[in-house]
């Protein structure tokens, strides 16, 4: 082993060094943002489940999460109200649990046809 | 001690494995298997460090997003109910109240209040009746 060989893999390892590092910076940015955007489905559960609790009972609180928790996992818009806050509102202005079971069910399929819509618009 | 021996390669990876080739080194360990053990290492500690940040990352986040998504559906209904000024009020609030119980009480008075005015005097009272 020649002193040059000594050099090159202290430079090697300096090298080597930064790369972990940014790495770890990597990985801290992927994970906060993962877990982030996690705990934020998990606040808009438990607010639809506190208004929908406090509106019509524990019982059907349960039930409304359940049906509309595919919707609260979509990504919410940046700009304007999104399916948590559309579905809070059926809360607020729905008389009864079956209503606003029936009203997100109505929203569902009103998604589900726009979906479709613009899929065939982009396929043409 | 295992805890700490991990964060101080991810901290100065770079030392150790100068430390860790020389190591190899000294004992005798020929060029060619001393490169191949470094570059295991490197993929390691690689490895290695993605998960501990990707760990230490997540720990605060997970609150924090979870406010965020109770302050987005509160704000909304806040805002249809009584209006824009109630609704950043209470979207302030979020910003230093980090229970979620007080989410499910706030709720609650959305449905028992019938004006800004009252609904605004409830959460006040919540916050300063309720909390130091």
């Amino acid at each position: 082993m020649n002193s040059k060989d000594v050099v090159t893999i202290a430079g090697f390892a300096k090298e080597v060094g930064q790369d972990i590092h940014s790495r770890h910076r990597v990985g801290f940015d992927e994970g906060r943002a993962s877990a982030y955007e996690a705990g934020r489905v998990a606040g808009r559960e438990s607010a639809i489940h506190a208004l929908a609790a406090a509106r019509f009972g524990v019982e059907a609180a349960d039930h409304v999460v359940e049906a509309t928790m595919s919707m609260l996992h979509e990504p919410e818009p940046n700009v304007g109200i999104g399916n948590a806050g559309r579905i809070a509102i059926c809360v607020l202005t729905c008389t009864t649990a079956e209503e606003l079971l029936a009203r997100v069910r109505e929203v569902e399929e009103e998604e589900a046809k726009r979906d479709r819509a613009l899929r065939a618009f982009f396929r043409r | 001690m295992i805890g700490a021996r991990k964060a101080g390669l991810v901290s100065f990876p770079g030392a150790w494995l100068e430390g860790y080739e020389g190591g190899l080194r000294s004992t005798g360990v020929p060029h060619e298997r001393r490169m191949q053990l470094v570059a295991e290492s490197v993929a390691r500690l690689t490895a290695e460090a993605y998960f501990a940040g990707y760990v230490r990352g997540g720990e605060s986040a997970y609150d924090d997003g979870m406010t965020e998504g109770q302050s987005e559906v509160i704000h909304w209904v806040v805002w249809v109910k009584f209006g824009p000024m109630a609704a950043h009020r209470v979207a302030k609030l979020f910003e230093w109240i980090r229970e979620p119980e007080w989410t499910a009480r706030l709720a609650a008075r959305v449905f028992t209040c019938g004006t800004a005015t009252e609904f605004l005097a409830r959460v006040k009272d919540l916050t300063e009746g309720e909390r130091p």
